[in-house]
């Protein structure tokens, strides 16, 4: 075979292989168009049903459209994803009696089997699905799917977690964390604890006794957040015995956000016996929050300390402590030397006290047109 | 029987509330957006208004404000149907001239009683 021959025979296939690629490529997207029509026809006749039914359920005659609903199949997800559209739109009994349509359906049933699906797109719907019904049977399921190979899975699972909202769901988030290397990072799970609410607090207050840090740490920080009162004492034992920097910031930080005078003792220990900054700070802004005037001296000690940041943090606890708090403030300021500590505070101190002075001429300053305007009056 | 305009962009919840609101007797006029749906206030003169509150081309806060500067319009009682939830945003409803607040996710139940008490109280 000459070269001119292999050249018209290669320029040949070539043609063929173009010519068998456009039209695969056509046929390809006639037949996705076609199942988009399919699909978008469905919609058009099952949205107004299932819109109906929601609205009439409480009727006799309603029954008929809950059997339309429950009969229905279909080659598509259609009705899956309508009602996992609905699903966070509505609360109550009316979001009840579409959960369970689903489960007469069989489909939260068949949401737990696509946990496991081949392809991840179908894993993290079913996840969704099971998330957005509320589904508690499917928390194994979904469990399972946080340690998923696609990262758009782990936290589609993590979400759905949130959504069951039990502590079942908060127990399964926490044990995922405990591993070494987690798929998921931290912040996705604060967030799906937070949503679980108060119903986490059990799972929460055992995870204060975690083996990995990053969990006692978060234990403590959603548990300030969601104010679960019980827990004070764990977190103070937190704050005062954890080998992890992080947890005790985390522990000081919760009990700020708890704001129990009961825990100033445990704070003002904190500032005699701890070493990082870090927490210094958190436990003096601590004190802050939690106001109460007995913790005035320790926090004039604080405000003496070598670290700048450790300094402001007691410098604003102060001023929160209301005219004792401010009085001890001003005798910081006023005194040029040393502080209590080893180093003056008066930076800090009068830092503060300059804020407080512009906060007050900025309050004068918007209450003027009003005093104004009884005047006219 | 009353006359309610409802106006929300997302077509899930236009549907049902058209639905609810049908079957609880209402003549029910829906609406996808602000501007569609002060105009069909304009026209039909409802006895009641649920509104969303973030939507295209005008908000729901920008349709009731327009709706109590016009003296032909200004009684009708607005309820806000919304998914913001702040304290501000609440506020910012009602200064706004909104007679009550429905926060998304919302219970179509709820919000029909809602509707009957409201239209109860225009009635008096």
């Amino acid at each position: 075979m000459t070269t001119r021959e292999i050249l018209v025979l290669a320029a040949a296939v070539n043609g063929v292989l173009i010519v068998a690629l456009a039209i695969g490529t056509a046929l390809i997207k006639q037949w996705r168009r076609r199942r988009e029509r399919h699909r978008l026809h469905e919609l058009t006749r099952l949205r107004p049903v299932l819109l109906r039914y929601l609205a009439i359920w409480e009727d006799d005659d309603a029954s008929d459209l809950a059997e339309i609903l429950i009969a229905h199949r279909s080659s598509s997800a259609t009705f899956e994803e309508l009602v996992s559209g609905l699903l966070p739109k509505l609360r109550g009994a009316d979001r009840s009696v579409l959960v369970d349509i689903l489960r007469r359906r069989g489909t939260i049933q068949q949401a737990c089997q696509d946990t496991r699906f081949r392809t991840s797109l179908r894993r993290a719907l079913s996840a969704e699905l099971l998330g957005s019904a509320g589904a508690v049977e499917g928390i194994p399921f979904v469990a399972r799917l946080l340690d998923d190979r696609n990262p758009q899975v782990r936290l589609a699972a993590v979400r759905a977690l949130g959504r069951i909202g039990t502590a079942e769901a908060a127990t399964a988030l926490l044990a995922h964390l405990e591993q070494i290397r987690p798929g998921i990072p931290p912040q996705p799970v604060t967030m799906s604890l937070l949503r679980i609410g108060v119903a986490a607090a059990g799972p929460l207050r055992e995870a204060l006794d975690a083996k990995n840090p990053r969990v006692r740490r978060m234990a403590c920080e959603v548990l300030g957040v969601l104010g679960v009162i019980p827990a004070a004492g764990t977190i103070e034992r937190v704050l005062h015995d954890d080998p992890d920097l992080g947890a005790r910031i985390g522990a000081a930080q919760a009990l700020g956000r708890l704001g129990l005078p009961g825990s100033v003792a445990e704070l003002i220990r904190t500032l005699k016996i701890e070493h990082e900054a870090a927490v210094l700070a958190a436990a003096c802004t601590a004190l802050g929050q939690i106001g109460d005037p007995n913790s005035g001296a320790a926090l004039n000690w604080a405000i003496g300390h070598a670290n700048p940041t450790v300094r402001v943090a007691a410098g604003n606890a102060l001023g929160l402590l209301g005219e004792p708090g401010l009085e001890l403030l001003r005798g910081v300021a006023a005194v040029p030397g040393a502080g209590e500590a080893g180093h003056s505070g008066g930076d800090a101190a009068r830092e503060v006290l300059a804020r407080q002075v512009i906060a007050s001429i900025k309050a004068m300053a918007d209450l003027a047109p009003v005093q104004l305007e009884f005047r006219f009056n | 029987m009353s006359s309610i305009v409802v106006v929300d962009d997302d077509p899930d919840i236009l549907g049902l509330l058209e639905f609810k609101l049908t079957a609880a007797g209402h003549q029910v006029t829906a609406e996808a957006d602000g501007e569609a749906g002060l105009a069909a206030i304009q026209e039909v003169h409802p006895e009641l208004v649920v509104l969303d509150v973030m939507m295209p081309r005008m908000s729901g806060i920008e349709v009731c404000l327009a709706l109590r500067r016009d003296p032909a319009l200004a009684d009708i009682p607005v309820l806000f149907l919304t998914a913001k939830a702040q304290e501000a945003d609440v506020q910012r409803g009602f200064a706004a001239g909104g007679n009550d607040y429905v926060m998304k996710p919302f219970s179509p139940r709820e919000l029909a009683t809602r509707v009957d008490a409201l239209l109860a109280r225009g009635a008096l």
